[in-house]
């Protein structure tokens, strides 16, 4: 606990983190998405998670290009936080959009592709989140970066997650497409002038 | 607006009805807007009187016609059918209306009409999401004439004993409660006997999801999400009403015959 509170400031910004939580169970209580709340925060939680996963992805370049170290300190911080949602999301499918209703979830996991790649994401995400601790980087060495380098396997299901399941209402896969695809181009882009300019030297 | 001397039926007199605000606040209606809320936020200014409809094709009386000429209020009769929505939720709604067959045969359909097409309002002035959007406006649907003539499919002008507001489809809409949702054309302004099957928007769109003929059928899913189950709306605050959806809606006594010997995973 004590590395954890490592900051005086953690704890409001943990806070922040929350209040999309806070809204969406507040408003769910006051009965604003009725009268079919399981759809609504279902995708509504589906949005928090990715607006979290895009924020972490959005943090090396941050740092890189405006010199704020102080967001690179919250980069456990906040991909915890995007795999929180996710977990989240996962409840509201399963409690509050199929009612726990086993033949539901079962067709649904069976056979349908949109399904699948919800279910690698956070599979990703949770290995990820475990092995996010300081003994678990000790642990891991050298191998530790390439694990977590499943990051984009994770965000590439989620983008595939977004757009197999559109119905007609494009918005919300088309946002997180724009801020996706330019961040993974980066790091590609990155990688591949990387090795083109700087390894034979 | 309430309708006087509305005629009972005995048809889903067993069924829990949902409330007015659900059936009303909770709608699929494109022309209007992609959100559920959206057809009652941006339908209060749409004007349904005078309201005409256009027949057309193979049938001895064509022409245009004033809705109050197609229904009299005399004529008309309270049916509460379950609605199931392709998504996978579903409400019980009391509808006022006639019998679709009992419409059409006044306009003397000949022996080729084999369907009969239907058709929205186009009016983006009025319809604002007809502005935009990958949908080939207008909204069309269709039926198969035996279909279309089965004493289940109802011409509806009103719902909860009154006329339909706005965002339900006004002035007049079809009511097929064994078909998806989809399947309940609304605003209506055009009427056409064909020979051949016409073209209806959903198929248009994605001809592997969804078919002509739509039947609620939890033997075959959607491609993407099971139709084996529902949510019956409204839901409770923390669980949902799942129930098991039945063949044909729960209406194949009515129905069943029309598809006798018909491949349904194939006529989806």
């Amino acid at each position: 606990m004590s590395v954890f509170w490592d900051r005086k400031e953690k704890p409001y910004v943990m806070l922040l983190f929350l209040m999309p939580l806070f809204w969406m169970v507040g408003s769910l209580f006051l009965g604003r998405y009725f009268p079919d709340p399981g759809k609504a925060l279902m995708n509504l939680s589906g949005i928090w998670a990715s607006v979290f996963i895009i924020a972490v992805l959005s943090m090396t370049p941050i740092v890189k290009y405006m010199s704020l170290r102080v967001v690179s300190r919250y980069r456990r911080f906040v991909g915890l936080t995007a795999f929180f949602y996710a977990i989240f999301h996962l409840i509201t499918y399963l409690v509050l959009f199929a009612g726990l209703n086993l033949s539901w979830i079962v067709s649904d996991l069976l056979d349908k592709p949109y399904i699948y790649a919800g279910v690698v994401a956070l599979m990703v995400l949770s290995v990820l989140a475990a092995t996010s601790t300081k003994s678990m980087m000790k642990r891991l060495g050298k191998r530790w970066k390439p694990t977590h380098k499943f990051i984009y396997l994770a965000v590439v299901c989620v983008v595939a997650h977004l757009w197999w399941q559109v119905k007609s209402d494009v918005t919300v896969a088309l946002w997180v497409s724009v801020f996706i695809v330019p961040l993974l181009s980066f790091r590609f882009n990155q990688i591949y002038f990387y090795k083109k300019y700087f390894k034979k030297t | 607006n309430s309708f006087q001397n509305i005629i009972e039926t005995p048809y889903g007199s067993a069924e829990k009805v949902a409330p007015f605000d659900v059936a009303t606040s909770y709608n699929n209606f494109y022309e209007f807007g992609y959100g559920k809320n959206d057809p009652k936020d941006k339908s209060a200014e749409f004007k349904t009187t005078p309201w005409t409809i256009t027949v057309e094709g193979e049938a001895g009386k064509t022409g245009v016609f004033d809705l109050d000429d197609i229904i009299k209020e005399s004529m008309l009769e309270e049916r509460i059918y379950r609605l199931r929505c392709v998504e996978a939720w579903s409400m019980v709604i009391p509808w006022v209306g006639v019998s679709l067959g009992d419409v059409l045969r006044r306009f003397e359909p000949t022996s080729k009409a084999k369907y009969v097409y239907f058709e929205t309002l186009y009016d983006p002035k009025q319809m604002p999401a007809q502005r935009g959007g990958s949908f080939d406006w207008p909204y069309r649907e269709g039926l198969r004439i035996d279909e279309a003539m089965n004493p289940l499919a109802m011409f509806a002008v009103g719902m909860y004993g009154s006329v339909l507001p706005n965002q339900n489809g006004a002035p007049v809409r079809l009511v097929i409660p064994w078909k998806y949702g989809f399947k309940s054309i609304k605003s209506i302004v055009k009427i056409r006997f064909v020979e051949t099957m016409p073209e209806t928007t959903w198929s248009l769109l994605a001809p592997s999801e969804y078919g002509f003929y739509a039947n609620v059928n939890p033997n075959v899913d959607h491609p993407r999400w099971t139709q084996k189950q529902e949510r019956r709306l409204p839901s409770g605050v923390l669980f949902p009403n799942v129930i098991d959806t039945e063949m044909f809606n729960g209406y194949s006594e009515e129905v069943a015959s029309l598809y006798a010997g018909m491949d349904l995973s194939r006529f989806y």
